[in-house]
């Protein structure tokens, strides 16, 4: 059935990810629960947890009581940014026409996609399979406006069809509470016993604009596209670069293939929308103490296959043996390959103005993270924790306004060094003290000591301490 | 040596302190202190409890407190009563200038030397640049308080310590103002630093591991001994903390019978007036005469009230209920004082002690010189006239609420403990989900310990640790909900007086307790909805009858009453309208006043612990037999059937049975009253089985005394209390009884209050055979009336049942809305809903409620239709001079509610719907097969299977049944009551907690006249009727 391309009539397909403020922090499948903002009731619950007896709305205490292994996660809004963005990459695939609808909705224009994909019904398999890969729970309608798919679809209609006629006669029966109304005006409407969207249409415009005001049939409008609805396409950034951080540590490498699936399958669609292969990526692994692991994988003539990808991935996590469990996990693509064979290399490109923090973490990444450390501050009482390598940032505070305590050596030990047990020897004098510190009793370094500042027989001064069973320390040098 | 600390707070500077008064107090006199000040940031408010603790022992406590003041420390001390009142004032001015809990001081409020308080000084710790500012201030202060001004220095071994401690020296000596040594002490031990590490980080709501130089360096801001402070200071330092110890010799024991005497007349003693108001109050009791059992009683507590001086006490009392009598507010007093024949004469009771043949001995107790103990309940619809009165009388420098002190619980230590050691919040609440504080036998602490795994981390068990310590120490000073103090001078002088949260009130630094310690009066002026509601009932049948019908006026001991009450009838009754109480109705078959006693008192954690229960009840129905191990238990035990019941009892019985003093006896209350706080009850009880032992008691029966005191101490109910109480019962089920509508009518405008919703009342008028009317534009008041019913059916003796619902039931409609509409109203009612409009001015959304909650059915076809009319702008209205012209009809016709649709709409607008009750509508369309109604349960036999369904009313896990659910449902023709065993309910946990209606299949158990169903399968149905939510009262 071939048609015009003029008389197409505008089709849309909305994918609302009912879940994906839970799923794109989950790890696995499993039972799992996200928790509304103020941590006290559940907002999601995936499939497994709705089968274990749990549901939205409930009381945290509830759900323990029920399920007491649930896994419980607090909203992470840029994560699912994050992974809304990577999904319409993956879009990239189907339409070169995706909007974002966050935080968890994306529309695709299709109509001009059917000649493409051999029809509708061709296009919705290939699209089914895939996003059967992904692993995220979906509702999805077709629409002759965008409005019309996005409130089948989040009706959880499962409708996939062609036609401006039958998606009206689909949404006559649409249910008024699915409409995105003030919650007075849904409370008005089904007190006077109006639950269905013929019923609106059965009432004449001004008796509807004099109880419920122009906007309610100006949004009527849009749904049945009497009036433009301009959408604000989604622009697929210039380098491909996903990072994912997880909710939880990973010991496992293989377990890294979860997250990574989704990345390639968003790079997939990245590639096939640019008409790029990829010849190269970088793997990053971000190990618990800060370090990272970096695997560069290669494919000779390039690829946009995401199975591809993710088979030459595994083989090279198979052989990584974790030292430390990892947090987050980093892919790029280091050279691309046009599909006319021009490969390139993206750090050979001028877009790289190099800007100093740039630099640094490129020299990071290149020399280690421990070859290039600032120091910092840090508000603690134990001297050995009052400074540390600007690594994890929690307590550092502003060396500006940090009063540096009066009577502490410029030059602190790495670690105390044993003077005497008891008795100080006779060339060591004690000037000023003592200075008492006895703090840390909830980490594992708890100290209790008094510090001294004492003189040396050949006129150099010392920080030194006694600690709890008596020994004396050598623990800095004044300048 | 001699030595006193002048500097130290207790854990009343909140979230400062790390040690209770009574540690500080403690370790001080082991480590041989001479005194010891308290000296709590801007407060008094650990004095009292520090001073009791003092009480037996040789140590000095002064009594002082701390101020922060451009960073400089500024410590005063109260040598003398007179300072004493100067300080309270300073205290109460700094307090009020600000919010709750925070305080300002300033220099000029020291100008005047704060009454002889002497003062000591430690200067801000700043760099040295600002010494000429600390020398200035030290200059002004030495003017202020010419030789009662020290120098104070504190050695605390943190940075630059001893540098410090010299320049110190050096420029107190410059403005010749005498050093004296201090600690600044937070703690009674230095084991305590992590406590007050956690205080400090919870107070800046961060974690030890975030707060940084916030917490203390050491630990060394505790109670040091003679040897560390001998290293630290020189000898004069020392002795000079000593010579002024020995200039204070206030001693808060001088603030008793500070009562307030202007009730008395001139010319009159406070005794010949009391006299002569019990005396008039006895020609009003006993018209005919007081017979002379009455007057020897009378006589012999006239003689105890004057030997102890409590003559004030009684007057004022007497005149704030006169107070409240003259403005018809109904008020009820209770406590052991207030079941006397003085107070029935003086009218704060109306319990006439001897009619029920209940003679306290213990009226007040001379032995424990405590102050008598009344609590009056009043409308709580009208207690605000009441305090504001006494505002009035007294005025608000002499009148002031009590303080709760709010203190650290299992649930906000394990939270605020958690964040402060850096757990995660959503692991603290998973961690209190599953604790389960009503489980006796592994407290809930020990259960928190096994969270942490077999290997618990480290952290995990200072958490636990923590949390203990924690437990009981006082987080900030709430108002207490009526407990009055009144003083003959200004209250600010007596104590601090400091803001509420509330606005326009105040507060004093002390609670109850420290009232009751040091023998002030006070007054505890309660609210209680029952009395509202009885108020309202008997105005209404004042109306109805013409003539004022009063509380007095209720005939006693009417035994249709008792027999209403014996069917487990009770719902809207006083007190014995629960589940469990109900159930304990029909057994105990309450007769005569007296078992409406019992009855109050029963079902309560004392008398069910101690397994007390079943043994009356036995011995009541004279199964078992009534004995008495000895003629000293009979005497005790004798109105009870020899069963400990009450509180006194239990005491009493410790005393004659276990060989306890008066004053041990005494102990053992407090201490019940503290023991879900301090644990401290064990010593108690194991020198009670043993003196019960060695008396030739039986172990069992003394172990349950114990088990009893233990509920005792979780909800203490004494019997003086259930007296006032049980007349309370009495009255509320007398008016149920016989008037139904008028009573169900005052409950409902009397709302909130009580256990039942308005839905499950009126549902219970409408059993009773009320006629209950809809709410109507045309016939309704805002509060909800009684109307008379048609002609047709008039019945002789009651023309007003038919109960009207009033406006205030319709959500969303303003009170000001219903006013302006029944002003408008015409005399024949609105006719139409344009008319109606066109005549009364309301807001849309008034007019919405008006039309969705079916109030305007009367006027137009259905409910949708008036909605939408009434949505309509209509510009026109306004133009037109002749709106009866204007007004056409609408021409769009909206279809009409089905019947669910109308019952769903009722509940959603105004919570009640007359309709037929949705599990009626349930069976109708078939989907509850071989479901038995609940009327029909009565008809079948003792475990017999059978199957029902209704909505889920209440759930219940009360801490004295332990691992049973009680659920009740609902259905068209009453309530089904559930028991749901512990593995039932796990098994099927999700139905049991979700489901608003429940479909059961289980087995039927009666004893008498009490129907259960032991649930087997639970079904959630609600699906069948899902937009339906009746309101369930969740596990309290």
């Amino acid at each position: 059935m071939n048609r015009l391309a003029t008389e197409r009539e505008s089709l849309w397909l909305y994918l609302h990810f009912s879940q994906l403020a839970l799923e794109a922090q989950q790890l696995e499948a499993g039972i799992a629960g996200l928790l509304d903002t103020r941590g006290q009731k559940l907002e999601l619950c995936s499939y497994d947890a709705v089968q274990a007896g749990l549901e939205p709305g409930m009381a945290i205490a509830t759900a323990f009581s029920i399920c007491p292994e649930v896994e419980l996660f607090h909203p992470n809004p840029e994560r699912v940014q994050q992974q809304l963005e990577a999904l319409a990459l993956w879009a990239g695939s189907f339409s070169a026409q995706v909007v974002l609808y966050p935080p968890e909705g994306l529309l695709l224009e299709v109509a001009s996609m059917l000649d493409y994909f051999g029809g509708l019904n061709n296009l919705w398999q290939q699209m089914e399979q895939r996003l059967k890969r992904l692993g995220f729970q979906v509702r999805y309608a077709t629409g002759h406006t965008p409005l019309a798919a996005r409130l089948l679809a989040r009706a959880g209609r499962s409708l996939v069809i062609e036609g401006r006629a039958s998606h009206r006669q689909v949404l006559q029966m649409l249910p008024l509470s699915q409409l995105e109304l003030p919650a007075k005006q849904q409370d008005q409407l089904r007190g006077m016993g109006l639950l269905r969207l013929e019923q609106l249409h059965a009432l004449p415009r001004d008796a509807i604009s004099s109880r419920f005001g122009v906007k309610l049939l100006d949004y009527l409008d849009r749904l049945e596209g009497r009036r433009p609805d301009p959408q604000v396409l989604f622009e697929p950034p210039p380098i491909f670069q996903q990072f994912h951080e997880f909710s939880r540590e990973i010991e496992h490498s293989l377990a890294l293939l979860f997250p990574l699936r989704r990345i390639l399958e968003a790079l997939a669609g990245y590639l096939q929308r640019r008409e790029l292969l990829a010849q190269q990526l970088i793997l990053t692994l971000v190990e618990r103490d800060g370090g990272h692991q970096q695997h560069d994988i290669g494919h000779a003539s390039g690829s946009a296959d995401d199975e591809t990808w993710l088979e030459l991935c595994k083989l090279r996590l198979e052989q990584v043996k974790l030292q430390q469990p990892i947090l987050a996990l980093q892919v790029e693509v280091e050279r691309f390959k046009t599909s006319q064979q021009q490969s390139y290399d993206l750090f050979d490109s001028q877009r790289h103005a190099e800007d100093p923090m740039d630099l640094l973490s490129r020299l990071q990444v290149r020399l280690g993270e421990a070859a290039v450390q600032p120091v910092t501050l840090c508000a603690d009482h134990r001297p050995e924790q009052s400074w540390q390598l600007k690594q994890h940032p929690q307590k550092a505070v502003d060396n500006a306004t940090m009063p540096l305590p009066k009577g502490r050596p410029g030059w602190l030990l790495k670690s105390p060094q044993r003077i005497s047990q008891h008795q100080l020897p006779p060339h060591i004098e004690l000037k000023t003290g003592p200075e008492r510190i006895s703090s840390g009793w909830w980490d594992a370094q708890q100290v209790r000591r008094d510090y001294y500042i004492a003189r040396w027989a050949d006129g150099r001064h010392g920080w030194l301490f006694r600690d709890a069973q008596g020994g004396w320390y050598l623990h800095g040098w004044f300048g | 040596m001699q030595y006193a600390e002048l500097h130290c707070i207790s854990n009343f500077s909140f979230l400062r302190g790390a040690s209770h008064p009574d540690e500080l107090v403690k370790r001080a006199h082991e480590l041989g202190y001479q005194a010891l000040a308290i000296t709590d940031e801007c407060s008094v408010a650990g004095v009292v409890r520090a001073w009791e603790a003092r009480r037996d022992l040789p140590l000095k406590l002064i009594v002082g407190a701390e101020f922060y003041l451009d960073d400089h420390c500024l410590v005063l001390l109260a040598p003398d009563r007179q300072a004493y009142a100067a300080l309270c004032a300073l205290i109460s001015t700094c307090r009020r200038r600000c919010e709750k809990g925070q305080y300002e001081l300033r220099w000029d409020d020291l100008a005047e030397g704060v009454g002889g308080c002497l003062l000591l000084f430690r200067p801000a710790n700043s760099p040295a640049s600002d010494t000429e500012n600390a020398l200035a201030c030290g200059k002004r202060l030495k003017a202020w308080f010419p030789q009662r001004c020290w120098w104070l220095l504190e050695r605390l071994l943190e940075n630059g310590d001893d540098g410090r401690f010299q320049q110190q020296i050096r420029q107190s000596r410059m403005l010749g103002i005498p050093p004296v040594c201090g600690n600044d002490v937070h703690m009674h031990h230095p084991d305590r630093q992590r406590l007050q590490d956690v205080l400090t980080a919870i107070r800046l709501r961060t974690s030890v591991q975030r707060a940084g130089f916030a917490l203390a360096a050491n630990a060394e801001r505790h109670l040091r001994s003679f040897r560390k402070l001998q290293h630290l200071y020189p000898d004069e330092l020392l002795q000079e903390t000593a010579a002024i110890a020995e200039r204070c010799h206030f001693d808060l024991s001088e603030l008793r019978y500070e009562y307030p005497a202007e009730l008395v007349p001139e010319g009159s003693s406070a005794k010949q007036h009391l006299l002569g108001l019990v005396m008039a109050g006895q020609k009003v009791r006993y018209p005919d005469g007081t017979p002379e059992q009455v007057q020897r009683q009378i006589d012999y507590e006239l003689k105890v009230i004057g030997e102890m001086q409590y003559e004030h006490y009684f007057l004022t009392i007497h005149d704030i209920v006169r107070f409240a009598r003259a403005q018809q507010i109904l008020c009820q007093g209770r406590g052991s004082a207030a079941n006397s024949v003085v107070c029935y004469c003086l009218h704060i009771t109306e319990v006439d002690p001897l009619k029920v043949n209940l003679l306290f001995e213990r009226f007040i107790s001379k032995e424990r010189n405590e102050p008598p103990d009344i609590d009056v309940d009043f409308e709580h619809e009208r207690r605000e006239e009441v305090i504001q009165y006494i505002y009035r009388q007294y005025g608000r420098e002499r009148a002031g609420l009590a303080a709760t002190v709010i203190s650290y619980r299992a649930k906000s230590a394990v939270r605020d403990v958690g964040k402060a050691l850096g757990m995660d919040e959503s692991y603290l609440t998973w961690l209190l989900s599953r604790l389960d504080r009503r489980d006796h036998e592994n407290p809930w602490l020990a259960q928190l310990a096994t969270m942490g795994g077999d290997e618990p981390a480290p952290i995990y068990q200072q958490f636990v640790a923590l949390v203990a310590e924690i437990l009981d120490f006082p987080r900030h000073l709430s108002q207490h909900v009526g407990g009055f103090v009144i003083s003959a001078g200004p209250l600010s002088e007596l104590v601090p007086v400091e803001n509420a949260a509330m606005k326009d009130r105040t507060v004093i630094q002390w609670n109850k307790d420290d009232l009751e310690a040091l023998g002030l009066l006070k007054v505890d002026v309660l609210s209680l909805g029952m009395l509202t509601a009885i108020r309202k009932t008997l105005d209404l049948l004042s109306e109805q009858t013409g003539k004022p019908v009063r509380l007095q006026d209720i005939p006693r001991e009417d035994p249709a009453v008792y027999a209403m009450l014996s069917q487990a009838d009770s719902i809207g009754v006083f007190q014995v309208e629960s589940r469990a109480q109900m159930s304990m109705l029909p057994r105990l078959k309450p007769q005569r006043y007296y078992d409406l006693v019992i009855e109050v008192a029963i079902v309560r954690p004392g008398p069910i612990q101690g397994d007390m229960v079943h043994p009356y009840l036995r011995r009541r129905d004279g199964i078992e037999a009534v004995d008495y191990p000895s003629e000293a238990v009979k005497e005790v035990l004798e109105r009870t059937l020899g069963v400990p019941i009450f509180q006194e009892q239990v005491i009493k019985l410790a005393m004659v049975a276990a060989g306890f003093t008066g004053g041990e006896a005494d102990q053992l209350r407090r201490a019940m009253a503290a023991w879900r706080r301090t644990g401290y009850i064990r010593q108690y009880q194991q020198k009670l089985v043993d003196g019960m032992l060695e008396r030739g008691y039986e172990l069992d029966f003394a172990q349950r005394i114990c088990r009893q005191i233990e509920g005792f101490g979780e909800y203490g109910f004494p019997e003086s209390h259930a007296a006032s109480f049980a007349l309370l019962v009495y009255i509320s089920a007398w008016l149920k009884c016989h008037h139904p509508a008028a009573f169900c009518c005052s409950l409902l405008n009397s709302q909130p209050m009580g256990f039942y919703t308005p839905a499950q009342l009126i549902q219970d008028a409408q059993r009773h055979g009320v006629t209950v009317l809809p709410v109507d534009l045309n016939a309704s008041g805002w509060d909800h009336s009684l109307e008379p019913r048609s002609p047709v059916d008039t019945l002789p003796e009651d023309q007003y049942r038919s109960l009207r619902l009033g406006l205030r039931l319709i959500k969303g409609l303003s009170k000001r809305g219903a006013e302006a509409l029944i002003e408008a109203r015409p005399a024949t009612g609105y006719q139409s809903v344009s008319q109606a409009r066109q005549r009364c001015r309301l807001s849309r959304s008034d007019w919405d409620a008006l039309a969705a909650a079916g109030a305007m059915n009367s006027i137009s076809e259905h409910r949708y239709q008036a909605r939408w009319e009434l949505l309509a702008d209509t510009p026109w209205l306004e133009l037109d001079s002749d709106p009866v012209a204007a007004i056409h009809d609408d021409p769009i016709r909206l279809a009409a509610p089905d019947e669910q649709s109308d019952l769903e709409e009722d509940f959603r607008n105004t919570g009640v719907s007359l309709g037929r009750h949705p599990l009626a509508l349930m069976r109708e369309q078939g989907v509850l097969p071989r479901c038995l109604k609940a009327e029909q349960l009565t008809e079948c036999r003792h475990g017999q299977l059978v199957h029902v369904a209704g909505l889920v009313t209440n759930r219940q896990r009360p801490g004295t049944a332990s691992g049973v659910t009680f659920v009740t449902l609902e259905d068209e023709s009453g309530q089904i009551n559930l028991v749901v065993w512990q593995a039932t309910a796990k098994a099927q946990r999700r139905a049991l907690l979700a489901a608003n209606i429940l479909q059961v299949s289980g087995v039927l158990e009666r004893e008498g006249e009490v129907i259960h169903v032991v649930a087997g399968r639970l079904q959630d149905i609600s699906f069948q009727w899902d937009a339906l939510k009746v309101k369930s009262r969740d596990f309290r």
